[in-house]
């Protein structure tokens, strides 16, 4: 008993102490929460309704009445970027969570049959040669502005990154002693792939995909901003500041607030990400420093 | 004479290269009775862990390919079993030990998991009943506190402690035959001698039989009944254990037994050489017309780089080589 007891105590200032050694994780959860409160308490915070038209207050600059102003109809600019915190917060959920899931099955297809392999990573080779942005372009093109048309569309766009990270992983990992000891110990293929592939995979994915939602937010909010994303009846970053963009020299703050919101959370997805990497997998931290 | 639990019949098996077919395996035969212990002996590349693996049929094809021979275990071919016969006796009536401990378990799954799953999987038992089988499973193969260890990670603990779970692992159903492929390889001298007699005493307790696969002459002569020398693919040389070391007939053989270092030099005040077995293995790309060793042979002649020696009884004690002057190089030794 009296052994057991330091035991159980030093594990855990050992997990404290990797949060403090991982401080981008920490600044980047705590941005990210904030943008996600943001998000779920839009109708609280926002001020005024964010479609709402006021034609005598058009372009008025911040105030106490209109914190980040108004643009050209006399929307309330705050309110509006409130509400497209939403749009940014599921595009980048949604985005991440799909292409991870549909690349890691297709990843995981292409590295255990070298038939399917041969031909989907021909086709994941094609779609990477095309930029990620003018493919979404290209996809929104074909069908009418909406949220999960937009979702759709950077997911085409990001998966063949995750099928190729997923594929690789899986080829390390089939070689793998442990999966071999597996096998001579009777182990199915089904076995071998959900408790000892799967389980191994997950780091690097869960890491890429949160480099995945930092871009796919990017991606919206160009296709907002080109008029290829969401409608513009619905505020997004992308759409505020394509609105703003005429207007740009008389009132900089309908493009400001919103620039300035995007590039926080993608700074802060970014970071979670790195600081995930360093965490999950200390090896490849210290090599790339 | 009984059928022995495994009989290994002119096993051939190749490997499809984009270089061409290695021919990595060549005409092997050999069998194990049950409770008996064989080694096989080799240097690397010369087909003996080829030869263990596929006997649970683990070889990656492609490239490997069985290309002839019969293994028939406990009277069953395994050549020709479906694949989910062949899951039913993997981890069950053949267990298997690896090299490397350190990639051997998972690294992400606790210890008991892994020690539970193939128990599990082979037998009708309780998660209870099976963690309880499996701590004194620990306990068995001499590791501390197995309680706690259930609970721990692959990365917690030792190469040493690793081998022994592994060989928990291979032993946990208790099999009619382990495969043991260069278990010691990986691990310092003192604990290869504990790990070597774990695998020793758990063989003798369960009356398992026990294909070891190593390179280490001192290791055969601590623990196996008899002894298979493989070079080239081929079996050179079979014989019980005593026998070979006491005669070995295969110049190869004696090559091997020269080559092992020696604590006291010859000459007192001189430092001795170690010995060596000039040139090197033969490229198994190309087919080998007559002996793969006569290259590397001081007695080879004529006849042994035109005609392949066939495996010969010798004698009468059960001791079998392959090679045309056997009789000669006898009597020089």
């Amino acid at each position: 008993m009296a052994i057991a007891v330091p035991v159980k105590e030093d594990t855990r200032p050992a997990r404290r102490s990797a949060l403090r050694r991982h401080p981008t994780v920490v600044i980047g959860l705590v941005i990210l929460i904030a943008v996600g409160l943001m998000a779920i308490a839009a109708p609280w915070l926002a001020t005024l309704d964010p479609t709402a038209l006021s034609p005598a207050k058009r372009l008025r600059p911040p105030s106490a009445e209109f914190w980040f102003g108004t643009d050209m109809m006399g929307r309330d600019v705050w309110s509006r970027t409130v509400y497209g915190a939403r749009v940014s917060v599921i595009t980048g959920l949604s985005v991440a969570a799909l292409a991870t899931t549909v690349g890691m099955v297709l990843g995981l297809l292409a590295g255990f049959d070298r038939t399917i392999d041969a031909i989907l990573m021909r086709i994941m080779d094609g779609l990477m040669a095309i930029p990620a942005i003018l493919l979404a372009i290209a996809l929104m093109a074909l069908t009418r502005a909406s949220l999960s048309n937009v979702i759709i569309a950077i997911v085409v766009a990001e998966v063949p990154r995750v099928v190729r990270l997923a594929r690789g992983v899986v080829l390390t990992l089939r070689d793998a002693t442990f999966v071999e000891a597996a096998t001579a110990s009777g182990t199915g293929f089904f076995g071998l792939l959900f408790r000892h592939i799967l389980p191994n995979a997950v780091a690097p994915l869960v890491v890429q995909s949160t480099y995945i939602a930092a871009s796919a937010m990017i991606t919206e909010a160009i296709l907002s901003f080109i008029g290829a994303g969401v409608p513009s009846s619905t505020p997004s970053w992308g759409n505020i500041m394509a609105e703003g963009r005429t207007v740009f020299q008389i009132a900089p703050q309908l493009v400001l607030f919103p620039g300035l919101c995007l590039s926080a959370t993608v700074l802060a997805v970014n970071m979670l990400g790195d600081g995930l990497r360093d965490m999950l997998d200390p090896r490849l931290a210290r090599r790339v420093k | 004479m009984s059928e022995p639990l495994l009989r290994v019949d002119k096993l051939r098996v190749r490997f499809d290269t984009p270089e061409g077919v290695v021919h990595a395996v060549d005409d092997v035969s050999f069998q194990v009775g049950a409770g008996e212990t064989l080694a096989i002996v080799g240097e690397s590349g010369c087909g003996k862990s080829v030869t263990a693996l596929s006997i649970l049929r683990l070889l990656p094809s492609p490239p490997a390919r069985l290309a002839g021979g019969s293994i028939r275990f406990q009277d069953q071919e395994l050549t020709t079993l479906s694949a989910s016969a062949m899951r039913r006796i993997r981890g069950d009536r053949i267990g298997m030990v690896f090299q490397e401990p350190m990639t051997s378990l998972n690294p992400v799954l606790t210890i008991g998991r892994q020690l539970t799953e193939g128990l599990l999987r082979h037998r009708p038992l309780s998660r209870a009943a099976a963690r309880s089988h499996v701590t004194a499973l620990l306990e068995r193969v001499q590791i501390p506190d197995p309680a706690r260890r259930l609970e721990q990670y692959p990365h917690e603990l030792s190469g040493g402690m690793r081998q022994r779970v592994m060989i928990a692992i291979a032993m946990a159903c208790k099999p009619s035959l382990l495969i043991a492929d260069e278990p010691t390889t990986a691990l310092d001298v003192t604990i290869q001698a504990q790990v070597l007699d774990l695998i020793g005493e758990l063989r003798d307790e369960m009356g398992t039989a026990v294909v070891l696969v190593t390179h280490d002459l001192g290791v055969v002569g601590d623990v196996a009944d008899r002894v298979i020398v493989m070079y080239a693919g081929r079996v050179v040389e079979d014989a019980a254990v005593d026998d070979l070391f006491d005669h070995p007939l295969h110049p190869y053989t004696q090559g091997l037994f020269a080559a092992r270092p020696h604590l006291v030099p010859a000459a007192a005040g001189q430092r001795a050489r170690l010995a060596e077995i000039p040139g090197i293995v033969p490229s198994l790309r190309s087919g080998i017309t007559g002996c793969a060793f006569a290259p590397r042979c001081a007695a080879a002649t004529a006849r042994c780089r035109t005609e392949a020696p066939v495996l010969r009884p010798h004698g009468t004690s059960g001791h079998s080589v392959a090679c045309h002057h056997a009789a000669i190089t006898r009597q020089a030794s």
